[in-house]
């Protein structure tokens, strides 16, 4: 009657790949998604995704958030956050907003970690008074305000 | 109007029968009575029955019976299906909150209908699940990736409606009225010594169809009871059934 919310079993589906089975193909989920076996093809899916330290996965990851303990030989994309522990173990590049890495995982390729700048307008300056210019690129012109 | 359907083997228990029946009659809810046999036309039956007006129809009997009719029910979208326990297995009537015999007639005056999901295997309705014991099949699911045993045999089940003694992870997941089957995958357990044993971890897929194919003819139980034969393709027919639950039931 009083169970908080996070006591609460979620309504989201969630996916389990045990130890036992090997996926191969294209693998969708709307849903959290929990890997503990063996996947080739490609793992995609909009919410959290967690591979256990027995895992092997040689395919390319897309996900809302995840947590890797285990081996990725592939890119791997995530929206959110990325946690690799110290059992994880990446073979490709990655692509994410949040990256913790712990002591002791290994990450092999190219880390591209934070939002992704936005491209700078062009606006004529000449056209707009010198006050407005100032405000709009404060650090212009080496810094000097 | 109320149409209740005996199972053919409720002739031996005839004082349990006239305890449902006075039952019916005090809830101002009895109705046409037919006793269900191999030469009856079921679907005939209930197909003349609807077009007379009958809009509530009621098993009594075992799963079994319950389970043998939702074929021809599901066709008619205005009717809802009830269940009265009586013999038999009773697992179903367990997770539908269905108390046995004349206790559940107060459940069918009650009428609280939920909309719930059919499985289809091949061409066999089923309510609850689908069975593959200890075998090495392979599975396709939703057309998009396949699974394969990582050596050994596995045991494979399609569920839709869960089973109180399932695993706790599956119970909190899935529903039958969710448009989705849930495919569980479990390895045999391994012994560790004497008394000791212990099992990976079961696989779980929610999905709406999966094949399966096995290299040599494996048999398949839909509902603990009704045998097919690999290959099978399962899919979900979503809140196809309109069905009389009571307020204990496990979902």
């Amino acid at each position: 009657m009083f169970k908080r919310e996070e006591d609460m079993p979620s309504n989201e589906v969630e996916t389990i790949i045990g130890p036992s089975v090997k996926v191969e193909g294209d693998f969708t989920a709307s849903g959290d998604v929990t890997v503990e076996g063996a996947v080739n093809g490609s793992v995609r899916t909009e919410r959290h995704l967690r591979i256990g330290e027995q895992a092997k996965i040689a395919a390319n990851v897309n996900a809302g958030s995840a947590l890797v303990a285990g081996e990725i030989i592939g890119n791997i994309t995530v929206r959110e956050n990325l946690e690799i522990t110290s059992t994880g173990k990446i073979l490709g590049d990655i692509k994410t907003k949040v990256l913790t890495v712990a002591a002791g995982a290994t990450l092999h390729g190219k880390c591209q970690v934070g939002e992704e700048p936005r491209p700078a307008k062009t606006e004529r300056p000449e056209t707009k008074p010198a006050r407005e210019r100032e405000a709009i690129f404060p650090l212009s012109a080496g810094g000097k305000r | 109007m109320y149409l209740y359907l005996y199972d053919a083997a409720l002739s031996n228990r005839p004082h349990q029968l006239v305890k449902v029946e006075t039952r019916l009659t005090d809830l101002g809810i009895s109705g046409k009575i037919s006793r269900l046999s191999p030469l009856k036309n079921l679907s005939e039956l209930i197909r003349d029955e609807v077009s007379n007006g009958v809009r509530t129809i009621v098993t009594v009997g075992s799963d079994r019976t319950l389970v043998s009719v939702i074929g021809e029910v599901i066709r008619f979208d205005q009717v809802a299906l009830g269940h009265i326990p009586l013999g038999g297995e009773g697992k179903i009537a367990d997770v539908l909150g269905l108390p046995l015999a004349e206790a559940a007639c107060d459940i069918i005056a009650a009428r609280r209908v939920v909309r719930l999901d059919v499985g289809l295997a091949n061409n066999t309705h089923f309510l609850s699940s689908l069975t593959i014991p200890d075998s090495q099949v392979a599975l396709e699911i939703d057309g998009q990736y396949q699974i394969k045993p990582n050596g050994g045999s596995y045991t494979v089940s399609v569920n839709n409606l869960i089973s109180s003694r399932a695993n706790e992870t599956l119970q909190a997941r899935s529903s039958p009225s969710d448009g989705l089957l849930e495919v569980v995958i479990e390895s045999p357990r391994a012994a560790l010594g004497m008394f000791r044993r212990t099992a990976a971890a079961p696989s779980i897929l929610p999905c709406q169809r999966v094949k399966i194919t096995s290299s040599q003819s494996v048999t398949v139980h839909t509902d603990g009871e009704r045998v097919l034969k690999t290959p099978v393709t399962v899919s979900v027919l979503p809140s196809k059934l309109r069905l009389i639950v009571g307020k204990q039931r496990n979902f």
